[in-house]
């Protein structure tokens, strides 16, 4: 245990040691928000990466390689495709938010539909959806520590023991905000993401040569993709891949890292950064996945693969590196959830009926991160069955923002009334609908409640659009939005958001 | 403020646009994935996973080239 715990407090003294050297007092809340729109391609690629893939999925996809077979890869390409969609909105959605001082996705919202009081909306859904997320991060921590034990302490020991650890690290969250979160996602990025696909090809090339490994080896089954006469339908794929990747730029986490760039250049390249990194682990990571389904002990734990893999082709000290990456990947993720979440309280909830200094604003958001960080602590320590179940509505919740999101990106005729209405009848679908078919809608082929909410979602932002054409101001303050027509920034924003 | 408006108006290349319009059909269309569902002739390579290999680079290099067009 000295072994694998020694490697884990080492790398985690690593980066706090690191944050402390980068520690600089945040002048105001634009600083403390999106660290001032100051980071260049590298940090917003690694930054990307680590609020993106979550220790969990060395665990949950893992397991699911082991044993869904290539059902799995959906991970990669919904991945890839979420940096499509990055490349795609990347431009604007920088440009509005530096001439705007927008800091979070509500203040988006808001811009683009002429009302300050969206925000609350997309706020909630946001803060809402990405709670139990934030806690199956914390819970995962546990899974970790249990294996890094050698399983020799109890489970719930291990929680503990992850959930003390991530709530410390949050000090330095809380006390650098979006500065902390970005410059230390580049440390553990590089530890989970570049460090961690060279570690899993080496473990592929252990499984191929040393243990005679191979997919002709493997069951035929683990290679079909659910079809026609399957058990979930010929569209789960489809709705999987669709929702994952339209749902990806949904998350407040996520979203926020448009506006830390300090250029449209460094997002662009931070995209072309990210997505041969992120094709190279996500695809290695399943290939691993699947070929270690050879291995007794892997077929009788699957979510234990990772840990499995490592101890059995390095002993304690491969044992520790793999637990170096999953704790890398996880405080990344649950950093940017909790900075982004204490953000969006401060700016969009009670800055949207308070008029709030900078300083009360940040002040705001550190107690809301404190807040979030501790409620989370606790709820990730107590035994909820239902907290999975819980986290998919919140997922199939979230991605309904997709909608008034992209099209209020690139289509000049969508309103706040179809914004609104569309988001809502969307969100109550879905929780509505994942109740009943909480991973997939048998009797419509396959697709998820989610996707179904999607297109009611559209319908009725579509019909609005029609039904209620913009005034003429509207027209002209959107149309200005989009570079057709000058109009001073203050004209443009009537809402507004800040001084400008 | 004028390049800013310029670069509002900007939009990506043509074929660029059809290239990400590509990567969502090879990804999600499901005629597409289930034409490649299962083993296939090659055991050790088997057909599923060349295929969502194959996907993912594609989705890789039209990221890069649309990097590449614009720098």
């Amino acid at each position: 245990m000295l072994v694998t715990f020694g490697g884990l407090a080492a790398f985690f003294a690593v980066v706090v040691i690191y944050l402390q050297l980068s520690y600089r007092k945040d002048k105001n809340f634009a600083e403390y928000a999106v660290g001032g729109r100051s980071f260049g391609a590298f940090f917003q690629s690694m930054s990307f990466l680590n609020t993106w893939y979550p220790g969990a999925i060395f665990i949950a996809f893992g397991g699911l390689a082991v044993q869904a077979g290539v059902l799995s890869f959906y991970l990669l390409l919904y991945s890839l495709l979420t940096i499509v969609a990055m490349y795609a909105i990347s431009n604007r959605v920088w440009l509005w938010g530096k001439r705007f001082n927008l800091y979070t996705q509500p203040d988006l919202f808001a811009l683009r539909y002429g009302t300050k009081n969206i925000r609350l909306l997309i706020g909630v859904i946001g803060i809402v959806s990405q709670f139990p997320w934030i806690i199956l991060g914390m819970k995962a921590l546990g899974m970790l520590f249990y294996y890094m034990a050698l399983k020799r302490i109890d489970f719930t020991v291990a929680v503990i023991l992850g959930v003390v650890l991530i709530v410390v690290r949050q000090f330095w969250t809380v006390q650098m905000g979006m500065r902390g979160v970005v410059i230390s996602d580049m440390v553990q990025g590089v530890v989970s993401y570049i460090g961690g696909t060279l570690l899993i090809l080496g473990l592929i090339g252990w499984l191929l040569l040393s243990q005679g490994t191979s997919f002709a080896a493997l069951h035929a089954g683990l290679f079909e993709i659910p079809g026609e006469h399957s058990k979930q339908g010929p569209l789960y794929l489809f709705a999987l891949i669709f929702t994952g990747a339209l749902g990806g730029w949904c998350w407040p986490g996520i979203f926020v890292r448009l506006f830390t760039a300090n250029s449209v250049d460094a997002m662009k390249k931070a995209a072309a950064i990210a997505a041969p990194i992120s094709f190279f682990f996500a695809g290695a990571l399943i290939v691993l996945s699947m070929l270690a389904a050879n291995l007794p002990a892997v077929t009788k734990s699957p979510d234990a693969i990772w840990f499995i893999v490592n101890q059995q082709a390095g002993g304690l000290v491969l044992l520790s590196v793999a637990g170096i990456v999953i704790l890398a990947s996880t405080m990344g993720n649950i950093d940017g959830n909790i900075q982004s979440t204490g953000a969006q309280v401060a700016n969009d909830i009670f800055g949207n009926y308070v008029e709030l200094s900078e300083t009360s604003k940040v002040v705001i958001a550190k107690i809301s991160m404190i807040a979030i960080t501790l409620l989370g602590a606790w709820i990730a320590t107590l035994k909820l069955p239902q907290l999975f179940n819980v986290a998919v509505i919140g997922y199939q919740g979230i991605i309904q923002l997709a909608v008034p999101q992209f099209l209020g990106i690139f289509w000049m005729r969508g309103n706040r009334q179809g914004a609104y209405a569309g988001t809502i009848v969307g969100f109550v679908l879905a929780v509505a609908l994942t109740l009943q078919y909480p991973e997939f809608i048998g009797p419509l082929w396959g697709v998820t409640s989610g996707f179904v909410a999607l297109l009611a979602n559209l319908a009725i932002y579509l019909a609005c659009a029609y039904l209620f054409p913009h005034a003429d101001t509207e027209a002209r303050r959107v149309r200005s939005l989009f570079g057709e027509v000058e109009l001073p920034a203050r004209q443009a924003a009537p809402v507004s958001l800040r001084s400008m | 403020m004028i390049e800013e408006e310029a670069e509002l108006r900007r939009s990506l290349p043509t074929a660029i646009k059809i290239w990400f319009a590509f990567d969502f059909i090879v990804c999600c269309f499901p005629p597409i994935y289930l034409a490649f569902s299962g083993r296939g002739p090659l055991p050790n390579l088997p057909l599923s996973v060349g295929y969502f290999l194959f996907a993912g680079l594609f989705v890789t290099l039209s990221i890069l080239a649309a990097y590449r067009m614009s720098a």
